[in-house]
């Protein structure tokens, strides 16, 4: 069963099984994710339960054709814990917001792109120079803003946002040209 | 489709969840209006999915798994459908109040556009804070009734403005429902709201404005935009 499939094995089931399942996968991978943003071991077991807990409640609210698994699971992981670092709650859209403005409706071979694209984007990113593979990491797990990085790297700004920004066009140009 | 959007670091910063709350609160609300900065939110959280993916993970606790089933119950996994109706119901009755304004504002004003106090800050322009805790930005709403010009201003930091309703032009163009304007410490602009419909902004700031010009400094004192 893929991690995808277990997803909606909760929402279609109630599986504990594939719950566990997803659990296994990853409970440790996010615990590894919030300590590197700072929280110490007991904090961060409390957020990767509180994540979990989500998953198993919003399983339902995921759809494959949308975001692979990890994604889903990251975005929620990300929210739980700026949720315990505020007092408020992270400001999010609301996909069932009234004035939301729609997207054009999707044609049928447009969720099958999206999946194809999480595997390329992997190569894309396996295929990163180095610098700027981990100028995105540093993004995404250091908590840092742009403007924090370059404090940290002590690099100008600019000279970050263009490096990141390079990245990014790299890993697009990439997906593009496996296309 | 609003023609002025976030800038792609800011859109980056919002999927890796750095962004201050005011930031994260004017984009979220841009997102609400632009297809094309969500699908691109999209891909860079994408990003943040794969990274969680080649991370070394670090062992839980023995008894996490167990912990975790105990606490799962049946009647908690929310349908799909179950889910939707409430959210919109809830939106529809804030909104009552608030006149559509995105849900990730609504969220903040609580008590919706009533509950507001509007400060005024020069003929036919009124201010009114955000409480949003964050030691460096800050988050208002700003009112500019029909046709009424601010007078001409630099930044001492970075402003965000998000119109909501409305529209007001300046020299970088027209900005209408969604557009988003970058003004920072070497744009000095004096933007002026459209005739016909008050135009109702979301400004976030780092950093307080100057005012350039002999009006402006005149109002300066008294005018904290």
């Amino acid at each position: 069963m893929t991690l995808e499939e277990m997803i909606q094995a909760i929402a279609r089931d109630h599986s504990r099984t594939a719950f566990a399942g997803l659990f296994e996968h990853f409970a440790p991978r996010l615990k590894s994710y919030v300590m590197r943003l700072g929280a110490d071991e007991r904090a961060a077991e409390e957020v990767v339960q509180e994540t979990m807990l989500m998953v198993w409640r919003k399983a339902g609210a995921f759809d494959p054709d949308r975001a692979a698994a990890s994604t889903w699971v990251f975005t929620i992981a990300r929210n739980k814990r700026i949720d315990r670092i505020r007092r408020e709650a992270r400001p999010e859209y609301d996909p069932n917001d009234p004035l939301l403005v729609g997207t054009a409706p999707e044609t049928a071979d447009q969720p099958l792109q999206r999946r194809q694209h999480g595997d390329r984007l992997r190569a894309a990113i396996a295929t990163l120079p180095e610098e700027q593979a981990s100028l995105v990491r540093l993004a995404f797990f250091d908590d840092l803003s742009h403007r924090e990085i370059a404090t940290d790297q002590s690099i100008p700004l600019g000279t970050v946002k263009s490096r990141i920004r390079l990245a990014l066009l790299r890993l697009r140009r990439d997906l593009e040209d496996l296309e | 489709m609003p023609r002025f959007h976030v800038q792609e670091d800011l859109l980056v910063d919002y999927a890796s969840g750095a962004l201050p709350a005011p930031v994260s609160l004017l984009v979220a609300s841009h997102l609400t209006f632009c297809p094309r900065c969500r699908e691109e939110v999209g891909e860079f959280e994408a990003v943040g999915g794969l990274m969680l993916e080649e991370i070394n993970p670090i062992a839980m606790a023995a008894d996490a798994l167990e912990q975790a089933l105990d606490g799962l119950v049946d009647d908690d996994v929310e349908t799909h459908q179950g889910s939707a109706p409430p959210t919109a119901a809830k939106h529809a009755a804030k909104h009552a109040d608030s006149g559509a304004l995105p849900a990730p504002l609504v969220e903040v004003m609580r008590g919706g556009m009533d509950a507001i106090s509007w400060t005024r800050r020069a003929r036919g322009v009124e201010e009114a804070n955000l409480i949003i805790d964050d030691a460096r930005y800050s988050a208002s709403l700003m009112r500019i009734q029909p046709g009424v010009s601010i007078p001409n201003h630099t930044h001492t930091g970075a402003e965000l403005t998000l119109v909501l309703r409305g529209g007001f032009s300046d020299a970088g163009g027209h900005y209408g429902a969604g557009d988003v304007c970058h003004a920072d410490t070497d744009i000095s602009h004096a933007p002026t709201a459209d005739p016909g419909e008050a135009c109702l902004c979301l400004v976030v700031a780092d950093g307080p404005v100057k005012l350039t010009g002999l009006v402006g400094r005149m109002l300066n004192p008294f005018l904290k935009l």
